[in-house]
């Protein structure tokens, strides 16, 4: 397979002033350097869905911005499509396209469709092309109705929906997408995920998500690189990542009436409690036992079984770093 | 290959200006109300400054050599470049350091265009060109009309005029470029912009032969705000005839575009983006 994106040791450090009393920090300022990426090596193939997971400060974002060229690394070598992304080559920058959840790139007034004629230029596409790709877009995002309107006037889902249809009007072979569904309700994230899930299996678009939804990564997702304190922690598919937690499960349990804690406490350990329901960890192989305790001591209305959710992995993996 | 090249380039940076002034004069229509405030705010000014003037001339003859008529012509000629810097320049400027404070710039940068050319020619400002600028200096020529034949105008003298209003516009855009770069570094260069344009208005605020020799000196060199005003109203009213002074401006042109692209480029390597 196609290697699109090659990193190997880089690093970043910025430079951040320290804290000091007010006249110190006007005459004499301090810096002290923080390491947001620290030494790390990857590649990602040709239509590979790669997610950044990670905590705030972890260094996603920075690794994301070092590979669409904004940021030079402070050491360490990063190719994507063949090409040193900081050199910002018109190729390279014609075949990737950049989507961050909470930055505008359309003009706040004016509509899409005349941001759309700009980038139209700036991608040297045919009218008729662009025209058709933005009608495509539009109808699987739902906001064709909404093309002429100005942005300032669109909520913030349909914005959102714009700036992605602005990002893939020139159809990038590698799409980085930093916080995508940010802010966005259910029906909006799930039209864009099998928007992104469609591109990755269809036209084999290479897809680099960052996100702290973790229903982003599952849907849109094949392979998870996990970064924390600036290292890959873990970078493997994400059946591997789940299946390490595989021999736990989840019991969401809804009683009839109220129930104390201590008499649920000897079933497994509680995640999660509410009025009425409790959310007990058990291991795998012995489920079955529990939940045949569970009905025959206490007034149980309903059951439900699910794996360990990844964001538990997330939280579950942070900690233990 | 490398004429193709060069093709290429040019036509890519022929395309974002066309397209940038059409989308930025789009821009400027969706506040129909805000282009009159901007209109009626220069026409209040300019009247001012012509009662100013009027009042000026009435206890003194010249002014740095310059009488009534000159005086005039030579607020002309301040009015031309101060919107040719806020039309062509200064609002790209503007959206510059905005889009580095914000992290926009992030978006701009990833798209396939010369950065550099785009940063520069983001917003030209048409709008206010056809509803500012345009109207608030009629005035301006009207008090000018019959007094063109008081004015010691040469056609070797306005072509050397033209020629410095260019240049000096073109140096004086890298002057403000430069001096805005600071916000890659400190995050927001507002203040450093205002004091830019603070600098560049001052070599607008007397004739060239007004200014002191240190001044001048400062003002050909290090702080280039004597070209685009006072040394083109200089040439055009034949008051400095040593045209050989234009291959300086050029030389000085030459300099700062290269001082503007040099920066430019270290400014961007040391890029932080702000955060999202």
């Amino acid at each position: 397979m196609e290697k699109v994106i090659e990193v190997k040791n880089i690093s970043k450090i910025y430079k951040v002033p320290v804290k000091q009393n007010f006249v110190k920090s006007i005459f004499i300022p301090k810096n002290k350097e923080i390491t947001a990426v620290n030494d790390i090596s990857f590649t990602v193939e040709k239509g590979e869905s790669v997610a950044f997971l990670g905590p705030n400060g972890a260094g996603k974002t920075t690794t994301l911005k070092m590979l669409t060229g904004l940021l030079y690394p402070s050491s360490g070598n990063v190719k994507v499509l063949g090409e040193i992304p900081v050199d910002r080559k018109y190729v390279f920058l014609k075949k990737i396209a950049l989507v961050m959840g909470n930055k505008n790139g359309l003009s706040w007034d004016l509509s899409a469709r005349q941001s759309f004629e700009l980038f139209e230029s700036i991608y040297d596409l045919k009218h008729e092309d662009a025209e058709k790709k933005i009608i495509e877009l539009s109808k699987i995002l739902d906001v064709e109705k909404h093309l002429d309107t100005p942005i300032r006037k669109l909520s913030l889902g349909q914005r959102l929906k714009m700036e992605l249809i602005g990002a893939l009007i020139h159809n990038p072979e590698i799409i980085f997408l930093d916080e995508p569904t940010l802010g966005l309700d259910v029906i909006a994230k799930r039209n864009i995920r099998e928007f992104l899930r469609n591109a990755n299996k269809e036209f084999k678009t290479t897809i680099i998500l960052t996100s702290h939804d973790m229903t982003d990564i599952e849907k849109v997702c094949d392979r998870v690189i996990v970064i924390n304190n600036g290292k890959i922690i873990f970078d493997d598919s994400i059946g591997k990542l789940t299946s390490k937690y595989r021999d736990r499960k989840y019991l969401t349990l809804v009683f009839k009436e109220e129930i104390p804690s201590h008499k649920i406490e000897k079933y497994g350990r509680i995640i999660d409690k509410k009025p009425l329901t409790y959310t007990l960890e058990v291991a795998g192989n012995n489920q079955a036992k529990v939940i045949a305790a569970v009905s025959e001591d206490l007034p149980i209305d309903d059951i439900d079984i699910t794996h360990v959710p990844l964001d538990e992995i997330m939280a579950d993996m942070f900690q233990k770093e | 290959m490398k004429l193709l090249d060069i093709k290429q380039g040019i036509k890519i940076r022929w395309k974002i200006l066309a397209s940038s002034s059409m989308f930025s004069f789009k821009e400027s229509l969706a506040y129909t109300m805000n282009n009159y405030g901007n209109f009626l705010s220069m026409m209040v000014y300019m009247l001012m400054y012509l009662v100013f003037l009027d009042v000026l001339f009435g206890r003194v003859k010249t002014i740095a050599g310059y009488n009534y008529s000159e005086m005039l012509f030579f607020t002309l000629i301040v009015q031309i470049n101060y919107y040719l810097t806020f039309v062509f320049s200064l609002t790209s400027i503007d959206q510059l350091d905005v889009s580095i404070n914000t992290g926009e710039l992030d978006l701009w940068l990833s798209k396939p265009v010369p950065a550099l050319w785009y940063v520069t020619f983001r917003k030209i400002n048409l709008g206010d060109l056809i509803f500012s600028a345009i109207p608030a200096t009629i005035p301006l020529i009207v008090m000018l009309s019959g007094k063109w034949n008081l004015l010691n105008i040469s056609l070797g003298g306005v072509l050397a005029g033209f020629v410095c209003i260019i240049l000096g516009q073109i140096i004086i855009h890298c002057f403000q470029f430069i001096i805005s770069l600071t916000a890659f570094f400190t995050g927001e260069g507002k203040n450093a912009r205002n004091m830019a344009m603070e600098i560049i208005s001052f070599g607008d605020s007397v004739p060239f032969e007004g200014y002191p020799s240190a001044l001048k000196v400062v003002g050909f060199t290090l702080i280039p705000n004597l070209v685009h005003t006072a040394l083109s109203v200089s040439f055009i009213l034949g008051k400095s005839v040593n045209y050989s002074f234009l291959l300086y401006v050029l030389l000085l042109t030459l300099v700062f575009l290269w001082l503007k692209t040099k920066l430019w480029k270290f400014a961007l390597s040391h890029y932080s983006s702000a955060s999202s």
